[in-house]
């Protein structure tokens, strides 16, 4: 499939909420009118999805990285001992 | 440092370890005391306070945190409705104050991901791993672009924006090459 450099600019600036009343009303009726482009819009709106859930997982795994840290290294250990009491009893 | 004047370094990736480990200690044993008067394990405890702190960077970078919580009543706030959002079935039932009413969790965060994106992603990272990390900067962190340009080494803010684009246009073959369909996204 061809896909033009122009559109992608101008589906990442509707996505974005960037394009100005009259540049959303053109965009719009092509959505309507242009099943290509409609189909190119749905792609970059997926691409949009998946970075997100992409950021979302490499940020857990950052986080993780830190509970790692203070749960197993020795420096922390009176973090660690104050939040075992708090489950000593569940 | 003031608690209250993390937020928004948490976008720069070089400080946001330092400031996630803060957070981390601070805020963690108020979120475990809770999740454990509750009858909930450690497991519950660093899933939900995992997933509160992520919500919570989410909330910070799209500049939607609001100004009356403090960070702390921030993160424990997106904390409970997690709970109760797990667990109201099983466990008696935690309060809410009027601020923290207020706190929404975003809809698409508890949509799992299909097989389908999940081997797509995959092959992502193998095949456009400079491209995802890229996108990621600019749809997830929110970075500007010439903060995107100095993290990804481009010499101005115009060269990284000709590259996201270009990176755009090779996702979208790979995923019309997989040909997903509008179902397996959340919108």
């Amino acid at each position: 499939m061809k896909i033009s450099w122009n559109d992608t600019r101008r589906i990442e600036r509707y996505l974005d909420k960037e394009l100005s009343e009259e540049e959303k009303i053109l965009f719009e009726a092509q959505l309507m009118l242009d099943p290509h482009f409609k189909f190119n819009v749905r792609l970059q709106k997926q691409i949009h999805s998946l970075i997100k859930l992409y950021g979302r997982r490499k940020m857990k795994a950052e986080i993780g990285k830190i509970h790692h840290k203070l749960f197993h290294n020795p420096e922390h250990i009176i973090f660690q001992q104050r939040i075992q009491q708090l489950f000593k009893d569940n | 440092m003031d608690i209250a004047e993390i937020s928004f370094d948490l976008k720069d990736p070089q400080q946001r370890e330092e400031n996630f480990e803060y957070l981390y200690e601070e805020v963690f044993p108020v979120v475990a005391d809770i999740v454990s008067k509750q009858g909930g394990s450690f497991q519950d405890a660093k899933d939900i306070f995992q997933d509160a702190l992520i919500i919570f960077y989410e909330k910070s970078v799209d500049g939607e945190l609001d100004i009356k919580l403090s960070n702390e009543a921030y993160i424990v706030g997106i904390a409970k409705h997690l709970w109760i959002k797990k667990f109201k079935a099983k466990n008696r039932l935690l309060s809410l104050d009027a601020l923290e009413k207020q706190i929404t969790l975003p809809v698409d965060y508890f949509e799992p991901g299909t097989t389908k994106i999940n081997r797509l992603l995959r092959l992502l990272e193998v095949a456009g791993k400079k491209c995802i990390e890229l996108l990621r900067s600019i749809y997830y962190d929110k970075l500007s672009m010439n903060e995107v340009s100095r993290l990804h080494g481009f010499s101005n803010a115009h060269s990284a924006s000709v590259q996201k684009y270009k990176c755009i246009e090779k996702i979208k073959v790979m995923v019309e090459q997989k040909s997903l369909s509008y179902e397996d996204f959340m919108e």
